[in-house]
């Protein structure tokens, strides 16, 4: 005999509990019995191949935040096991009894109307509040990132949450809508005097590899870009991470305290509201010092090669003046915007100050480029947000016949005159030069600016 | 669960609580119902189970005693009513079909 065990993956829909006695006996035939059933594992330990039949019920009384034995779990299993069915393990709502030999026990449930209430106040519901907050959660997100933010095709996860977050939105209603079809038939079947259609192991199957399936793609599309995107942005990726990754801990070991009777399911809400009120403190703590430790990696000396820039030195000429220089480098890439970094460099001259920022964007297409130049413009216009104010609103100007000048696709201005943006074909660029050391009207600088940012841009017809 | 006020008695209803007439553990009620059909009627553990916390709650039946996870139930008076207003129903039902069905039943 084996004396081996292995896990597989779970990945069945509560509702069709019926389709995994099937799948638990074509286990057992294969030489496997099924020992734990875990939400997306189950462990299985090896014995001789044979006939075993096995029954998935649905316990009332039994839940995610419900210790695996209570005193009603007992007695409803002990009955079971009266009638011929042995207990095996619980998952949440789900018992599992397993047969032996050639006894032909009375099935579990014998009344397909109260078998159906129960599936209803359990499983559906369960299934049903899953997919709510989820729902609240996605409008949410896709509210936010509707119409598209320029500020999300700089990077890889923002890339993904434009483009596939909608993808995995339908993917995940995939449950909702199942659970109510099946519901609408079994009542309809109750009501007609017939009996509840069983779900087959096969379109149990064919479930787990739509849902899963294109689950885990766009997760692992996830996975790739906060890999990537850590790259650029270790601090901001963690930071990001950090809450999700403490929370996900956090609930799974309440639920698993409550499961084995450490804690009483009554005091589950108290936990959650202390470990939240914990989480958010620590958050607004560690936060700082996280993204601060990101602001340290960007302090360069030099910038790499292959990235222009406009350094104060070539457009002070007029001053020989020498203050303490200090610059700010960062890169990003993504799939829409290959290329794009942000450069600052600040002189401090002790009784004034010189200063340039450039930000730079080449896009796959002008499309795109279009829409980082009218979300740049857009979020000037609107200004910064704090402590319920707008601080920094800036007024946009367009000059034609600068644009002319320039030979741009697309030229706007702060009213101030000290910010421009410039778009031609796939390329953007953003200049920030609050303290007036730049002239964007002087032919000299128009032509180095060009020179340096434009020779390669690609315009499309 | 919110429950509906039981009209009518089901078949296993009514087996259930017409077994209870004397104290009875679950299992007892299982084996009573098959003995009392003849095989006819059998009542899965989990259907048991759902229909007496029903029963309990109402207050149709009432817990004895309780031994090594074993409940005893018997009938209450109000469980005695209603198992009592099924029968006069059923009779009923019978009495009414009778003129015409009597003779052709074999």
């Amino acid at each position: 005999m084996k004396n081996k065990t292995k896990r597989v993956f779970w990945g069945f829909f509560s509702l069709d509990y019926k389709a995994m006695g099937e799948y638990l006996e074509e286990m057992a035939e294969k030489g496997w019995m099924v020992e734990k059933v875990g939400r997306y594992i189950a462990k299985f330990r090896a014995i001789e191949p044979k006939k075993i039949k096995f029954y998935v019920d649905v316990f009332k009384e039994g839940g995610p935040l419900t210790p695996e034995k209570t005193e009603s779990s007992e007695e409803y299993r002990k009955l079971c096991q009266e009638s011929g069915w042995t207990f095996i393990t619980s998952q949440d709502y789900l018992q599992f009894f397993y047969a032996d030999g050639d006894i032909e026990p009375v099935p579990i449930q014998t009344d397909e109307e109260i078998e159906q209430k129960i599936v209803e106040h359990t499983l559906l519901k369960n299934e049903l509040r899953g997919v709510f907050i989820f729902a609240i959660l996605a409008v949410y997100i896709l509210v936010r990132n509707i119409p598209v933010k320029y500020t999300n095709l700089l990077n890889f996860t923002g890339v993904t949450t434009t483009f596939l977050y909608p993808i995995l939105c339908i993917f995940t209603a995939i449950p909702a809508v199942y659970s109510i079809i099946l519901m609408i038939k079994a009542r309809r079947n109750i009501k007609n005097g017939l009996s509840i259609t069983k779900p087959t192991l096969k379109s149990a199957r064919r479930r787990i590899i739509a849902f899963y399936g294109s689950t885990w793609i766009i997760v692992l599309f996830y996975t790739l870009s906060f890999i990537i995107d850590a790259f650029f942005m270790p601090g901001i990726v963690v930071y990001v991470l950090l809450g999700p990754g403490i929370g996900i801990i956090f609930g799974s070991s309440i639920r698993y305290l409550v499961k084995k009777n450490k804690i009483s399911k009554d005091s589950v809400l108290n936990y959650i509201v202390v470990g939240t009120i914990i989480l958010v403190i620590f958050m607004q703590v560690a936060g700082p010092s996280i993204l601060e430790k990101n602001e340290e990696i960007y302090k360069v000396d030099s910038v790499p090669v292959g990235y222009p820039i406009i350094t104060l030195e070539e457009i002070s000429k007029e001053s020989n003046q020498k203050g303490e220089l200090s610059r700010d480098f960062r890169q990003s890439m993504s799939p829409i915007v290959p290329k794009h970094h942000t450069y600052y460099e600040y002189e401090n001259l002790g009784h004034s100050s010189k200063s340039i920022r450039i930000k730079y964007y080449e896009a796959i297409n002008t499309y795109f480029a279009d829409i980082i130049f009218n979300g740049i413009t857009k979020e000037l216009e609107k200004g910064m947000k704090w402590q319920g104010m707008t601080l920094f609103e800036k007024i946009i100007i367009t000059d034609d016949e600068m644009r002319k000048l320039w030979d741009m696709d697309n030229l706007a201005l702060t009213e101030e005159r000290d910010e421009i943006i410039i778009q031609k074909g796939n390329i953007v660029l953003h200049v920030d030069n609050y303290t007036g050391v730049m002239d964007f009207n002087d032919k000299e600088t128009r032509e180095l600016i060009i020179s340096r940012f434009f020779s390669g841009s690609t315009v499309e017809n | 669960m919110a429950r509906e006020q039981l009209k009518n008695l089901t078949e296993p209803m009514y087996y259930i609580l017409l077994a209870l007439s004397e104290p009875q553990h679950g299992y007892g009620i299982m084996q009573e119902v098959e003995r009392r059909t003849e095989g006819r009627v059998k009542i899965g553990a989990g259907t048991l189970y759902n229909l007496l916390s029903r029963f309990e709650e109402e207050k149709f039946i009432v817990q004895l005693s309780e031994e090594n996870r074993r409940k005893t139930y018997t009938l209450t008076d109000e469980g005695i009513n209603i198992l009592t207003e099924e029968y006069q129903r059923l009779k009923q039902l019978v009495s009414d079909g009778s003129d015409f069905l009597e003779g052709r039943v074999r």
